[in-house]
């Protein structure tokens, strides 16, 4: 009891020295001095060493102590860090590891007495000990230590412009130094950075420890050249991903996730650091390749709340510059193509074409070994992360190649070798069909005999645009596929059903984007494919698309006496099966979709009119009319501002839906919501101004229940019917 | 190519809209909860053995009010703010008032604004939020310009410290905490970049999570529970660590809380899976 109000008493009295510390830095060293005795005698108590071990590491931690004078306390330190390293207690050696971390570059600029080294070594190899096998807390400090000897035991910039002369390398150790062994420093720090760089290829998931590594590693490769290429490479292949795919668990999701983050941040920021500099590409490409393998396993959460940041959207000003030096980076030219000096009718094939490689091995890669499966999953790979500067490059690149083929082809005369057409590995499947024909004996003398209608024209451009189908027709005349039969109505109906399903699938998979990007006039309809952008789409293909497809099936259909659904109408029928499944979050689709129902009515009215075509069945009124009937039994009184939102949006109200808002208004509960909505449409729908107040006037006939509300109505408008004295004999107009 | 321009630069958030389509006709003003009198830390310093911090865009919304809550809580806490400058929304998108970060005090903002437009701003809430803020501590700041170590004592507000009465706890007296909690993966990227770029001086361990929040009144008041309920998860782990290591202190507790961070984390995710969650552990 006695022994704890002594502690207590004494924590009072550390905890007021501390105050004055936190005050006044310059008392530290008297404090320091003063109190280290108590805090870390053996015998003291486990509060009291606690208490101590956290006010060293505050205190060489603190950058309000001037190194200089960290470095004399740190003198004093020492020995009593030495014996406090011999605790047990996690929290007490993670603060004795921090104040080592902190210390050991001041000690190590100091060195002058083999003593106090022989002291720092010692507490080094005790902390490197605990390195693999102590408590996690105490490991995470560890870490930290390890990175700040590397630091310390590795050379730094060798430009005397990027010295920082408070910094601590091995370049300020002279070479023939009495205490210290450069190469052996150097060699102790190479050893300790391959132990942390360990964890990226043991395939262990021990998160804490890996981010920790990997959030020390980005001053490693900034500050030390001579090690960041190691460094780099080891992050290059490190893809934490891949590793937790193995399992799914909840928690390992979230901690690939995180690690993944993590590691992209730190590329991101290197990629930055070193902008412009030889590893900027390839950080590019593991930046890239990880944000690829993070969609394909769809590790985000479902639900994310916010716009993913972009991978550099950091700093403004930092992102233009970064951009535009990335641009120019970004851009490998395309090899020499190696079939320019090859001369047309001499062995230019396809494959040659289209060959944008340099690589003897690749190019000679039969492709069509891969499964059908990988090789699609290579090609979206590839386009997915290839950068457009490259493909717009090899797609000039191979535009050039066959303009040159066609001025060449006008220039040469036609020479028609007598010779087999050759099968042999060169066949490429590219071009589909064209494979076994791709050898130019076959095709020279087509692009002769067609090239000559285009050899005055000089830009090159029109002249492969007219070129590719030439050439396809050519080969299509030299050789018969078998023609499918063509679809029934049935499979056209079932594909198309399928096909919906999926579409509706992804509609409702994808999230509505927080916050729309106001583009304005820019705006183009459906060009993200969010939810929106797909509504859109589905509007748009049933209104306009497969107008002309239907009418074609439907013909058939009519002549095999079926009954066929027209594809739009399919289309219609889902999307309003969609807008019925939650219409409050989903009136918008509705009012985009039944905006282009009318529209296209209106398209179609015009046309007619201009010229002999029967018009199509309108559809907005009957759409407009469904919707309105399937939502009217579930409004609420609480739907107010959806439902008036959802009346003002659309373009005309058919009279059927005014019939519905009437059925609104001799429900009791909702009586007002009605009302509410006739006045809405009165004031600012003035096209169905009479026929609402018609209804209004039937209302106040014949309901006697309804009567006052509807008499507010008509003493505004028709003022006459209600026995007031005729202002306006029409109502307002 | 390029992207249709925002008003606002990129990488600072567009402010927050707050506006109804079409408006009603009586508008409810939205606020935050009122700042109750509970007396802030309610416990001696040992019962919280962790430190906190909460990171948003403006330092207003978000991490103010995960700043409350916490402190109410009692947890040493204090908050800052990622972006460039404080952006509040104005009368339209295009026109959201700026302050400077650091310089322009929650009051002097009150006072501005209430001065402006009563109305709107009573209506979408930013009065009721800035008073809030000036009660919690003087002004927005700024996470980059935080100098961590710095002794951080009685940064409440003015009027309170001379009264010597202390409503809610903006301190942390060593100037580090153990926890930076974010609001939104924008400030854990800003974050976690911005301590890769300072080198980590101080050798210290820090754990930054993100806590993925819409920045709308509402959606910060959710936000500020969950991340109350993960302080505490957090806490009473830490504190059955410090216990298991002073009980069996003959040798290393295996795990210590930092191992257990992201377990805790997950656990927590799978009680709240609208917040989605990210963490690292990094230095100082």
């Amino acid at each position: 009891m006695a022994e704890g109000d002594v502690v207590r008493t004494k924590l009072t009295h550390l905890n007021s020295a501390r105050e004055i510390v936190l005050q006044d830095p310059k008392f530290c060293p008297d404090i320091l001095g003063g109190i280290l005795p108590h805090i870390v005698a053996s015998d003291a108590a486990v509060e009291l060493r606690r208490w101590g071990a956290e006010f060293l590491a505050e205190t060489f931690s603190s950058p309000r102590i001037a190194s200089q004078a960290k470095q004399e306390l740190a003198l004093t330190c020492l020995e009593p860090l030495l014996t406090l390293l011999g605790e047990l207690e996690t929290g007490i050696l993670k603060h004795v590891i921090q104040s080592s971390s902190s210390i050991y570059p001041l000690i190590f600029r100091y060195m002058t007495e083999t003593a106090v080294w022989q002291q720092m070594a010692a507490i080094k190899s005790k902390i490197i000990s605990m390195l693999d096998t102590a408590a996690e807390g105490v490991r995470l400090a560890c870490i930290k230590f390890v990175q700040r000897i590397i630091l310390v035991q590795t050379p730094g910039a060798s430009d005397p412009r990027l010295v920082d002369k408070s910094e601590v390398s091995l370049t300020i150790v002279p070479l023939n130094h009495p205490i210290l062994n450069i190469h052996a420093l150097e060699a102790e720090a190479h050893g300790l950075l391959d132990r942390l760089l360990n964890v990226f290829q043991d395939g262990k998931l021990d998160a804490p420890i890996i981010t920790a590594i990997l959030n020390c590693l980005p001053a490693l490769v900034k500050g030390r050249a001579a090690i960041s290429n190691k460094i780099l490479n080891i992050l290059m292949a490190y893809n934490p991903i891949t590793i937790a795919a193995k399992s799914m668990v909840f928690k390992e999701r979230f901690i690939a996730r995180s690690l993944e983050k993590t590691l992209r941040m730190i590329l991101t920021h290197l990629a930055r650091a070193s902008s412009g500099g030889p590893h900027a590409n390839k950080i590019q490409t593991q930046i890239q390749r990880l944000l690829q393998s993070k969609s394909e396993f769809s590790i985000e959460v479902p639900k994310s709340n916010k716009r993913v940041m972009s991978v550099t959207d950091i700093d403004p000003v930092k992102r233009t510059k970064y951009s535009s030096a990335d641009a120019e980076n970004e851009y490998t030219p395309t090899p020499p193509p190696p079939t320019i000096q090859v001369q047309p009718g001499n062995g230019t094939t396809y494959k040659t074409l289209f060959t944008l490689t340099g690589d003897q091995a690749l190019s000679n890669f039969d492709v069509s070994q891969l499964p059908l499966e990988m090789a699609t999953q290579i090609t979206l790979a590839t386009m997915y992360s290839i950068s457009p500067q490259m493909l717009e490059s090899s797609i000039n690149e191979v535009r050039q190649r066959l303009a040159r083929l066609v001025q060449a082809a006008a220039l040469v005369p036609p020479v028609r070798p007598q010779l087999p057409p050759q099968l042999d590995d060169e066949d490429d499947d590219y071009i589909p069909g064209g494979a076994d024909e791709g050898d130019s004996n076959n095709k020279g003398p087509k692009i002769n005999a067609e090239g000559v209608v285009y050899s005055d024209s000089d830009d090159s451009y029109d002249g492969i645009k007219d070129l590719v189908p030439t050439t396809v027709k050519g080969k299509a005349a030299a050789m018969d596929l078998v023609k499918m039969p063509d679809l029934s109505p049935e499979q056209i109906q079932e594909a198309c059903e399928g096909t919906l399903e999926r579409m509706f699938e992804t509609i409702t998979a994808l999230d509505k984007p927080v916050k729309k990007e106001r583009a304005g006039l820019n705006r183009l309809a459906a060009a993200s494919w969010d939810r929106d952008g797909w509504i859109t789409v589905l509007s748009r293909l049933s209104t306009r698309g497969l107008s002309g497809i239907d009418a074609e099936v439907q013909n058939q259909a009519q002549e095999d006496r079926m009954h066929y659904d027209s594809l739009s109408t399919q289309i219609r029928q889902k999307l309003f099966m969609y807008v019925m499944g939650d219409f409050r979050t989903r009136m918008d689709a509705a009012v985009s979709w039944l905006n282009e129902e009318w529209y296209n009515d209106k398209l179609q009215g015009i046309a007619a009119k201009n010229s002999d075509r029967i018009p199509l069945e309108p559809q907005y009124a009957k759409w407009m009319t469904k919707v309105m009937e399937g939502i009217f039994p579930y409004l609420e009184k609480t739907d107010r501002n959806i439902f008036l939102r959802f009346l003002s949006d659309l373009p005309t109200i058919p009279p059927g839906v005014l019939a519905n808002i009437r059925g609104l208004c001799l429900d009791p509960e909702r009586s007002n919501l009605g009302f509410l909505a006739f006045q809405y449409l009165c004031m600012l729908k003035p096209p169905c101004r009479q026929d609402v107040l018609d209804i209004v006037e039937e209302l106040w006939q014949n309901h006697n229940d309804v009567q006052m509300s509807a008499r507010k109505l008509l003493v505004k408008f028709r003022p006459h019917i209600v026995g007031l004295l005729p202002k306006d004999s029409n109502g307002s107009t | 190519m390029s992207k249709p321009r925002s008003t606002t630069p990129p990488g600072d958030p567009p402010p927050e809209v707050l506006a109804l389509y079409p408006p009603p006709r009586n508008i409810k003003p939205r606020t935050p909860p009122p700042p109750p009198g509970i007396p802030g830390r309610q416990g001696p310093p040992e019962d919280f053995p962790l430190t906190f911090c909460t990171v948003c865009a403006n330092n207003q919304n978000r991490s103010m009010e995960a700043h409350l809550v916490l402190s109410q809580a009692g947890f040493p806490v204090i908050s800052f703010g990622t972006g460039s400058a404080v952006r509040l929304p104005g009368p339209s998108i295009d026109k959201p008032n700026i302050y400077a970060f650091n310089a322009t005090s929650y009051d002097e903002m009150y006072t501005e604004l209430k001065a402006r437009d009563i109305r709107l701003y009573t209506a979408n809430g930013l009065l009721s939020m800035l008073d809030r803020n000036r009660k919690i501590k003087r002004s927005p700041e700024r996470w980059q310009d935080w100098q961590v170590g710095f002794p951080r004592v009685g940064a409440g507000p003015v009027d309170k410290r001379a009264t010597g009465e202390k409503t809610y706890s903006d301190e942390v007296e060593s100037g580090v905490v153990d926890v930076v909690i974010t609001c939104e993966e924008r400030c854990w990227d800003a974050v976690v970049d911005d301590l890769i770029a300072r080198g980590s001086p101080l050798n210290r361990l820090v754990h930054v999570i993100n806590v993925d929040i819409r920045d709308n009144h509402e959606e910060a008041a959710v936000g500020g529970k969950g991340i109350l309920e993960l302080a505490k998860m957090l806490t009473a782990a830490a504190k059955e660590e410090k216990e298991k290591a002073a009980n069996e202190a003959r040798d290393f507790d295996r795990s210590s809380v930092d191992g257990r961070v992201p377990e805790i984390l997950a656990e927590w995710q799978e009680k709240h899976p609208t917040l989605p969650v990210l963490w690292t552990a990094s230095y100082f």
